[in-house]
């Protein structure tokens, strides 16, 4: 078994969404990546991918204070890692051959 | 003044999961429900008390989807892990089981004898109801018996006033459980006194009509152990982690519990497979978990004990 270290990293579709706009965006809500991915994410489901791919180290986030006149509490903004840069450009890439293998 | 959206349930679910789930998912969703609710006021009141509606839906299907996860790796890990309290309470359960199996079958046994020596007409069916409990230990109420008594020894046992209300809420259901339980045996038919040994044996290979009987025997078994199961779970769970976080694992081993039995009810009176998949595995499988954890709380002290 591959140790932790060596581990190939593995992209789900929606983690490819995600980080796909993460990328194309720079920074996001969570409210705000349900909306730009068209349906394709859900907002009952958004949080739990997202802290899974901070786990994975693809995505950072931070807190960030609302308008005061607002008020609520404090909003939690993604961004994509290096990582998950090179993870995403990884996964398309091989994704591009696989297609272009089997097209044949 | 209006509490703000999702305060409420932000309140549960900062009771129901540990602190860390709740800041990096459960806060996210209440934010931005709370930003998407002022926005939308500012243009509509209407549209606002829609958005609302909308999103503590989704966000209690956030804190459905974490709690339920949440439980179940916890539950694992209590159950299984080092200091479980189930290891404690089965193992205490299973010696009772036996002890009260064995009175049983030796009060049977004894009046057996006398309605023989007696020359009374003998059925066979007491001594069917003899052999089943021995074999079994789960018939004629001996598994609620003793695991309301092992309930009883750790809520005497406990100093932590949360468990003892975890107890009493558990025995309370388990004697729900058992009395409904009882309920139903005294008004179904005994269907086991109908069928011979034989006919048992018969129908764990061939399709017909004691097939069918055994799933209505193996229904009332089940009857009364699958809510058991839930308090076994709930019970152990509890002691260790909230109660509330108990629930959605013990919910599911419930349901797998009673979907392996009715699921596979059909295709196995129809078909020419063991019937003991349905009827007996299930419990089969309690047998053995329970075995399991006796044997890690022999080797580890349990928290009661602590």
């Amino acid at each position: 078994m591959p140790s932790r270290s060596t581990r190939v990293p593995t992209l789900s579709p929606k983690e490819t969404l995600i980080l796909e706009l993460l990328c194309s965006e720079r920074e996001l809500y969570g409210l705000q990546l349900v909306a730009a991915s068209k349906r394709k994410l859900k907002r009952g489901t958004v949080y739990v991918t997202l802290g899974r791919m901070e786990d994975k180290g693809y995505i950072t986030s931070r807190l960030e204070d609302g308008p005061p006149e607002m008020g609520g509490m404090p909003r939690r903004i993604y961004s994509p890692t290096p990582l998950g840069r090179r993870v995403l450009s990884a996964w398309t890439q091989m994704t591009a051959h696989l297609q272009e293998a089997f097209a044949r | 003044m209006t509490a703000q959206p999702g305060t409420v349930l932000h309140r549960f679910a900062a009771r129901l999961l540990p602190a860390a789930t709740v800041e990096r998912f459960v806060d996210p969703a209440v934010a931005d429900l709370q930003h998407e609710y002022a926005a939308a006021l500012a243009r509509s009141r209407w549209r606002a008390r829609a958005i609302r509606v909308a999103d503590t839906v989704r966000l209690l299907q956030v804190i459905g989807l974490l709690s339920c996860r949440y439980g179940l790796t916890r539950g694992w890990e209590h159950l299984f892990g080092p200091n479980q309290l189930a290891g404690a309470i089965t193992s205490r359960t299973m010696a009772i089981i036996g002890a009260f199996t064995c009175v049983i079958a030796s009060l049977m046994a004894v009046a057996i004898a006398l309605m023989t020596t007696r020359s009374r007409a003998f059925a066979g069916a007491e001594l069917q109801i003899a052999v089943f409990s021995l074999l079994s230990g789960f018939d004629a109420g001996a598994m609620q018996f003793g695991f309301m008594l092992a309930l009883l020894i750790a809520l005497v046992r406990t100093p932590a006033r949360r468990l003892k209300v975890a107890l009493l809420l558990g025995m309370t259901v388990l004697f729900s459980a058992v009395s409904i339980y009882a309920i139903g045996v005294t008004l179904s038919p005994p269907v086991l006194s109908r069928m011979t040994l034989a006919d048992h044996a018969v129908a764990f290979v061939q399709p017909g009509d004691a097939r069918s009987m055994l799933f209505a025997y193996g229904t009332r078994i089940a009857a009364g152990v699958s809510p058991l199961l839930f308090c076994v779970l709930a019970f152990a769970l509890g002691r260790r982690v909230r109660i509330a976080v108990a629930f959605p694992a013990a919910v599911s081993v419930y349901a797998a519990y009673l979907a392996w039995f009715t699921w596979l009810r059909q295709p196995l009176i129809a078909s020419s497979l063991p019937i003991g998949l349905a009827v007996w595995a299930p419990d089969a499988a309690i047998v053995i978990s329970t075995l399991l954890l006796s044997y890690a709380a022999r080797t580890q002290p349990g928290p009661a004990a602590a």
